[in-house]
Parts: structure tokens; sequence; C-alpha cells
């Protein structure tokens, strides 16, 4: 490469063309911004301040939970910054949680709670105390409860806040158990990881990958329809030390992501099509032998017999049989000093079976690299070239995204890659990644006692099923919502259903929140909530192998409320609040779960040092060999998937991305709604200085695209499709290919409709999943 | 020998996140409307828009602040010696002098410097980040000052501290065994419009 600086080729006009792109924005209002109060000019800080540094932690569901140092100057945050972690390699901070002072201290924070006056979504308010409020909440919830019963209530969370207590997860949980409501919950995400995990015997979100920090001694890292240097901004530099040991980076995303710019490899598949590149893979790596037959053989599922009929495996004892060539016989799996025979046809009392992997080697047989470039429309030496990488440039692992996950029959996909990892050998060894580092729910998972103190239990319902119980008030009487951690309205789909099936049958909505979000807009009760900052907690690790606790760094804003303070409200009036102590009496109960007691993790110590490391180090599992499955065997055959025709993996198109799909000829475009660097979800999309950087909603098309309708470049446009649409302005991205339209995810508001709109709700049995990205749509000029 | 503060900043690193734009605007106590540092998507018209047809695309990153250069031009023209270049290399501005005159804008050929034009607009609107952050008016230049405040207390710039994907080093430019001077040398380190002889202290690796 030439080394000469000629090469940079600047010009001044470069830089303040960048700095037109980056600045356009300032200035552009944001509701609120035009408050007199807010346009105060500076004053100088006096000398000799009063300052103290507080450690407190930012926990919004891009789940790096980082730990910042806070600095509050007379009473006010002023700064933050990355807290030394005991692990320096997760120091950690990015561009949203330097920007929580705006959060905090923002026009717009809501303040007190408030009452709807005008109709639902008119944005009219009264102030009322929090007194009113606790007594509105328990009164309606009392004459609910003795006319419909107490599944009348639904609690309703999302992954807003990772904390315990005021997070949606254990304190959600005790609330709605306490009341016996519904409670609405659970990933909308998780298509992949169910087939994923499967074959480990794990928890969908629980810690099955190798901790980031080993990740540098990976020599093949694929990121699967995984944005990461924008999503998870502070597990790249994990993947960048590995690559700049020369890694070889594969990143497969049908878009040009940051994330993929920086790979050696970019497999720039067709939407919804990674599972035919999987099994292209798999293809490879069986009919060329790349696979690591030892470990295939002693480790996983493969030489098991599955029988012809039934397709389920041969059991003695509840033990499936291998073939043993030895004895020429099918013995127990775990049968010392047999040969098991890794493929073949055998008759065992007369029944006829085959291995699992001969089954799986037929399943992939037409899967040869030339169809899956059809299928595909990448070069078929890709297919080589990347599974022979896995194979052989090894340790390797696969870091997925939730990119891919977000179309119907995405398990299948994780079952593909599961199977890729279990066949080549890579588990167990440092420098894997076994689909994604997640460390934070098993202390919770295991302290049910906790959850339900009173014996009671809530209805756990899938978030994605909320919609239709409601309309068909089955198997729930729904009348009222709670909702917390959660804006509804833009994270959840068809969002034309909730405001005109839905919200017409529910009597009441209380929404607990910082923000006039788009959901707050539609409740009839609104609740401020409390900041991060102004609390403290127990907050569960995401990518991080500690548990940490949060200190409180200022008062709540206003009348702002932790959540926890707002449950012991509405429970003490509901004559429940014997199960709602103090925040430090039951962090500490909380806390008290063998896995963390056992290493003399206590609430006074955790409260001391913040982060203590609850993993050993470095966290590899799977060392031995041993899964948690009822064999210890890696199962990617799943027996319980035999009616699907899913026990293994096939490649299905989704509902809606495929190519041959009868939508097609109408709405030949598919809507991707990816995560950006600007938000997490929808927080922080009202923040000033991000809305400096990304001011505004933008429909992002190839120009080949555009051009085709006529549209130019900022252009205003209507995305459509039968379910809804939306209107906002186009932008010619060449990143973006053909056929597709990209739009942030996260967006409170448009100049009219909604990508939510565009979205439908239609999921697998086995995979409570919105496949967000399965979804044609067509765009015209507005 | 005396210090000569620089940076290097590694572009195979970094991702473009804004993390070190937003750090600086905390740390600075910089308004609405203007930023010290500033992260370019090279030749495109908007951020993150990369060059080529799809898929033979290629995009780079670009983070730009002031370059304290050696030869600094601004120095050069500011007619009542409000920018000048301290015992330390860094190119720094005595707020107190500036007569708004931007003459160190138009000298500036890397656009480092910004211009309050109006009262400063503030969100929140108390003063944030480290408190020896000297305070600027209407009328008068802003730029970069390597984090001044944070650095003579023994610290580091916060741009530096923040960077997600580590691609920001500072050190002592003079010191042949330091962090900055070790990675120029063998990542050859190149600058900025190095044509113009301004001689920056701010190197890039790509």
């Amino acid at each position: 490469m030439n080394r000469m600086s000629t090469n940079f080729k600047l010009s001044r006009r470069s830089f303040l063309k960048g700095t037109a792109a980056v600045a356009a924005a300032a200035g552009a209002g944001w509701a609120g911004l035009k408050a007199p109060g807010w346009l105060q000019p500076a004053t100088a800080a006096p000398p000799g301040v009063q300052e103290k540094v507080v450690r407190t932690i930012c926990s919004p569901n891009c789940w790096q939970t980082c730990n910042h140092l806070v600095t509050v100057r007379d009473g006010r945050v002023v700064k933050t910054a990355p807290a030394p972690m005991p692990d320096r390699e997760y120091d950690r901070i990015c561009l949203r949680g330097l920007s929580h002072i705006q959060r905090i201290y923002h026009p717009d924070r809501l303040k007190y709670p408030m009452r709807r006056t005008g109709a639902r979504g008119e944005g009219k308010w009264e102030r009322i105390s929090w007194d009113q409020a606790f007594n509105m909440i328990a009164d309606k919830f009392k004459e609910l409860r003795s006319q419909y019963g107490p599944q009348a209530v639904a609690v309703v969370h999302q992954s807003g806040n990772y904390g315990v207590l005021n997070g949606g997860y254990a304190g959600a949980y005790r609330f709605a158990g306490i009341l016996e409501s519904v409670l609405a919950s659970g990933s909308v995400d998780q298509a992949i990881p169910t087939g994923f995990a499967a074959a480990l015997g794990m928890g969908i979100f629980d810690a099955y990958s190798n901790e980031c920090a080993d990740w540098v001694n990976a020599r093949t890292i694929i990121l699967w329809g995984s944005a990461c240097a924008e999503s998870q901004i502070n597990e790249w530099h994990f993947i960048q030390e590995a690559v700049e040991k020369g890694a070889h980076l594969v990143v497969i995303d049908p878009i040009y992501t940051t994330t993929a710019q920086k790979a050696r490899t970019w497999v720039n598949l067709r939407p919804g099509s990674d599972t035919a590149f999987a099994l292209g893979m798999l293809n490879i790596i069986i009919s060329n032998k790349l696979y690591d037959a030892d470990y295939a053989l002693n480790n996983t599922c493969a030489p098991f017999l599955v029988r012809e009929d039934t397709r389920l495996f041969v059991r003695e004892k509840e033990k499936p049989l291998v073939w043993d060539t030895v004895t020429s016989r099918a013995v127990p799996f775990d049968t010392p000093g047999i040969k098991p025979a890794l493929e073949g046809d055998f008759a065992v009392s007369g029944v006829k079976c085959r291995t699992v992997f001969a089954r799986l080697k037929e399943n992939v047989r037409d899967y040869t690299p030339e169809k899956v470039a059809e299928l595909t429309g990448v070069k078929a030496e890709l297919v080589t070239r990347v599974a022979t990488l896995l194979a052989t440039n090894r340790p390797g692992g696969i870091k997925f995204g939730f990119g891919a996950d977000r179309y119907h029959h995405a398990d299948l996909l994780g079952q593909a890659l599961i199977t890729l990892l279990g066949l080549t050998g890579n588990i167990g060894k440092s420098g894997n990644i076994l689909g994604m580092f997640f460390a934070g729910f098993d202390p919770m998972v295991y302290n049910a006692g906790w959850l339900f103190p009173a014996g009671t239990f809530p209805k756990v319902l899938p978030l994605i099923q909320l919609q239709d119980t409601i309309i068909k008030q089955n198997p729930y009487p729904i009348k009222a919502l709670y909702i917390t951690c959660s804006n509804l309205l833009v994270q959840t789909t068809e969002r034309n259903k909730w405001l005109k099936e839905v919200w017409p049958k529910v009597d009441f909505v209380v929404a607990v929140d910082q923000f006039f979000n788009n959901t707050l807009n539609y409740a009839d009760l609104i609740l401020p909530a409390a900041h991060y900052y102004e609390t403290e907690e127990v907050v569960l690790a995401g990518d991080v192998p500690y548990i940490m606790y949060r200190q409180k760094a200022v008062d709540p804003v206003g009348e702002a409320k932790p959540d926890w303070e707002i449950y012991k409200g509405i429970a003490s009036r509901l004559g429940f609040s014997q199960y709602f102590g103090t925040i430090e009496e039951e962090s500490a109960k909380w806390l008290d779960v063998p896995l963390l007691r056992q290493q003399g993790i206590t609430y006074q110590r955790l409260r001391q040092e913040q982060a203590i490391r609850f993993l050993p180090k470095p966290y590899i599992p799977w060392q031995d060999g041993k899964f948690k499955t009822p064999t210890g065997r890696l199962e990617f055959y799943l027996e319980k998937k035999v009616k699907e025709g899913e026990e293994l993996p096939v490649f299905k198109w989704p509902l809606e991305a495929g190519p041959d799909n009868p939508l097609a000829a109408k709405y030949p475009l598919t809507l991707i709604t990816r995560h950006e660097k600007f938000r997490i979800h929808s927080q922080y999309e009202n923040q000033p200085w991000l809305r400096e950087l990304n001011p505004e909603p933008v429909a992002d098309l190839n120009p080949g695209e555009a051009q085709k309708r006529g549209i130019a470049d900022g252009a205003m446009v209507e995305v459509f499709n039968d379910r809804g649409h939306v209107v906002l302005k186009c932008r010619y991205n060449e990143a973006i290919p053909p056929g597709v339209v990209h739009i942030q995810q996260g967006w409170w508001y448009y100049p009219a409709g909604h990508h939510q709109e565009l979205t439908h709700a239609n999921f697998k049995a086995n995979t409570l999943n919105y496949s967000f990205f399965d979804v044609r749509v067509d765009v015209k000029k507005a | 020998m005396a210090k000569k503060y620089g940076m290097v900043i590694d572009l195979k690193r970094c991702i473009g996140c804004h993390t070190c734009a937003v750090a600086c605007k905390l740390e600075n106590n910089v308004p609405m409307g203007m930023f010290w540092n500033r992260v370019l998507t090279r030749e495109a018209s908007s951020i993150d828009l990369p060059q080529g047809n799809y898929p033979n695309l290629s995009r780079e990153y670009l983070p730009v602040a002031c370059q304290h250069c050696e030869n600094a031009p601004c120095v050069k023209v500011c007619p009542v010696g409000a920018t000048y270049k301290d015992p330390e290399g860094r190119v720094l501005i005595n707020y107190e002098r500036c007569i708004g005159c931007r003459y160190c804008m138009t000298a500036c050929p890397y656009n480092a410097r910004v211009f309050n034009w109006q009262e400063p607009v503030r969100i929140p609107a108390h003063d944030y980040g480290s408190a020896g952050v000297p305070q600027r008016k209407r009328g008068i230049v802003e730029k970069c000052s390597f984090c001044e405040q944070l650095v003579n207390a023994g610290g580091e710039p916060f741009c530096v501290t923040c960077c997600p994907a580590r691609a920001r080093k500072f050190g002592d430019l003079n010191d042949p065994d330091s962090e900055v001077a070790r990675l120029i040398r063998e990542r050859h380190g190149e600058r900025l419009l190095e044509d113009r002889g301004t001689k920056p202290q701010v190197y890039y690796l790509r």
C-alpha cells in the first residue's frame, strides 16, 4: 500500500463538506428546547464548588452494562466517564452513555404523575400527586380484579433497564406475582438462540459462550447478522484485537455496515437466505471431510442412531444407541471401549436406522455452493471459503447478532450454526465465540423464592401474544395495562392493530417512563420513572462476567420515582406492602443465591466493590466437552421438532422476504429496520447531541431503486404495504442493496404513520419472536 | 527536553461511532451546534454513506479536531495574540483576548475551529464537563485543547479515554519511547495536508 499522504486526497473542501454533514442538524428544533429557561447563557462555575464522583451503571438493552463514574457538582450531574472494571479490558462507554446528562435534565423529562384530560393520543394532561396516582391505580385494579379476576390486569415490560428491582425483570415479576396478574414479558428477539441453545441444553440467554475477553484468541470470526461495531460497540474492540493478531473476519449481512466494512470477507447475502448459506457451509464441511471426526463422535449426537420410521433415537433404558464397529451391534452411546460409526444404515431389532450424521449429510447434500449461490445471491466460492475457514483456521467462532434473527424460521439458522460449531470442534477452545456472550440471567433464574414470596404466581404471557389475547379477551380478560421499561408502540409490531383493536378494549393504561414517548401519549395515567443514575440497586450483567451494583448519584428530577417505589406505592394500597421492603433489604435477599453465596458475594461486599466477577477467569465453558443435555452430548438433533420436519436444520424461505414470495410482485422491497449507533432500541431518541449527528428518520434506498420510482435524494416518500405506512425523507445510500429499504429502528415519531405499522406479529409456535425484517413494502413519492 | 504533546488516531480501528465527538462536547462544555471534534465520512455528503456502488464499496472515517500544528497558521494570523503555542506544544486560545475576528478560522486548513455566533445554548443549561474548562462567551472562537485541564492534572484527553475502539493514543512526541512516537515510527503515521507545511501533531495510522 502506498503510504504517501497524498493518498488522502483531502482538500479543504472535504473538511467543510464534512462539517456541513455533521452540523447541518445543529439548530434543528426539538420540541421543548424553545422554552426560554433552556436558552439561558451558561454562567461560570464558582471556585471551590462541591464535587463528588459516584460509580453507577448505564443499563439499557445493548447489554453492555457499562459502569460509569459520574461527576456530581453542586448536586447536578456534569460528567460521565468509564469506570475501571476488575478486568480493565471491560472498561467501557459510548456516545449514548456520554449523553446521560441530557437525558436527566432534558426539558421534556416527565417530572410528575399526570392524568389524561383529552382523548387518548391527544396529548392533554394534568399534573396530579403521587397519592392521587396510587389511589387511582389501586382503585381501578381493585374494581377490575373483583369484576374479572386478577388477570384483568397485565404488567407489561420489555428490556429498558437491566436493574434487578427497577428494571423489567425481577421487580416486575414480583409485582405481577403478588397481583397474580398477567405478566406480558420475554424477549421478542430469540429465534436464533432458541435453535442454538437447545443443542447445549441451556436457556436461550444463559452464559454459553466464552467471555468477550477471550475472543481475542480467535483465528476465524464470523459475525452473522451482527453490526456490533454499532449496536454493541464495546464488544467490537475484542474482535478488532483478534483481527490485529491475524484473525480472518467474516461478516454476513446484506447491508454494508461499518462492521462489514471492517471484514476481510463480506457475505452480502439476500435478506432471509442465511440458513441456505449455513447449509452450504455444512455441505462443504461434510463433503470435503473438514469436520472434527473425534469431536463429532465423542461429544455430539452425530453417531446416534435414528429410526427411519419415527425419526426418533433408538434407545435402551433412555440412552440413545450408537453402532459399535468393533462388535457390529447397537450399544448405548456411553459404552466403554467402543468405536462408534459416524455414518451408515443399520438394522436394530429389525428397525431400519441411520446415524444422525448420515441424515445431516443427506439433508445438506443439495446445498452445493452453486445452489446456495442461486438462493443467496452471493458467489459460490464464498460458501467454500467461509466453511473452510471455520473448519480449518481454528479456533474460530460465530457471533450471531439479531439481524438474521428477525425472520420467520430463524430458529433453523440457530440450529445450523450450533451444528457448524459442533462439527468443526471449535467449542470449548480458547478463542471460540459460541453465538453470543450473555452472562446476566443465571442468578435471577435460580431465585424463584425471591420472585414469588407469597406463593402466588403471575400468568406469564409471551409479549408477542399480548395483542391477540386482548383482542380476543382470551385466555385472559385483560382490561388494564401497566407498562414499564418499554416503549411498547415503537418496539412491537402492528401498531395500527394496537391502536385500533387493542386500545379500545383496554379501560386503563398506566405507563411508566422518563419522556412523553409514543407509548405514553396513548396512556391514561403516566408516571415519571427515575433515571439509571437516580437510584441504587443490583444490575444484571449483560456481556460482562460480573454481578454489579449501581449507586445513586443524584436524587430523581422532579417527583420521579424508581420503579420499585412505584410498585410499593400501588401494592401497599392493595394490602401487599409486606412484600416490598427497602431496596437494600430486597437486594440483599435477591443476591442470596447459591451461585453467589459460595463465592462469598454478599450484599455488603457488592455495595462496596460494585463489580465482582462471578464467572471463572477466563470463562471458557464446555472445555470438558460435556453439555447440559440429557446425554451430556451436543444434541443438535432435536427430537421435539420431528413433527415439523425440523429435527435437523433445513432451509425454508421466511413468510414475506423470500424473492419468490407471492407478495413480491405487489411489494418488491423488503424493509430492514436496523439498530444503529445513535440509540438503544428507542432509548436516547430525543438526546440533543445525538440528534445533532443523526437529526431525523430517513428511508435509505439504493439509488437505483429510488430512481426507478422517480424519487430524488432527499425527497419525502411514503413506505407502505397493506398493513400501514410511514412518511419520511428518502436518502440515497449505496450501502443498501437493491430490493431493500432501510429505516433505523426506534424513532418515536414520523411526519405521518410509523414503521411499526408495516410490521407483523406472525411467529412460529416454538419461537416467540417478532420477525421485524420479514416484511415486504413498496416506496413511492409522498 | 520539553514535552511536545501529540495524538495518534488509528483509522484501521476507528468505527466512526462519534463517541469521541460526544465525549469532547461533554468534557469541554461545548454548546449545541458546535463540535470541537467531529468524525467525517470520507467523501460523503452525509455521515456513513459509502463510496462506490453496491456491493463494491468502501468507507473510511476520519475524526478531525485541532491538529495542534507545530507551524500553526492560526497562531500567525491572530492579531491579538489570543491563539498561541504553549511550552508543551499545544495550540491554545486565551479566550479573554479573543476578539472574534475569525482570521484563525480562515487560516486553519482543517476547519477545526468553531465560532460562537450567539449566546451559547447548552442542554442541560448548567455548565458540564470538568470544572477547569475555561468559559467562552458569544463572539469568540473555540476549539480542542487536547483537554488541557485533564492533561495538566496528569490525565489524557477525554476522547482518548472514551474511544470504544481504543483507536486514539496521546503522549509526548519528543519522547522516542512514548507509545505515540513508537506508533508513528512503526506504522508510518501520516498527517493531514502535509503539503501545507503546517506540521500537525496529530498523526493518523491507516
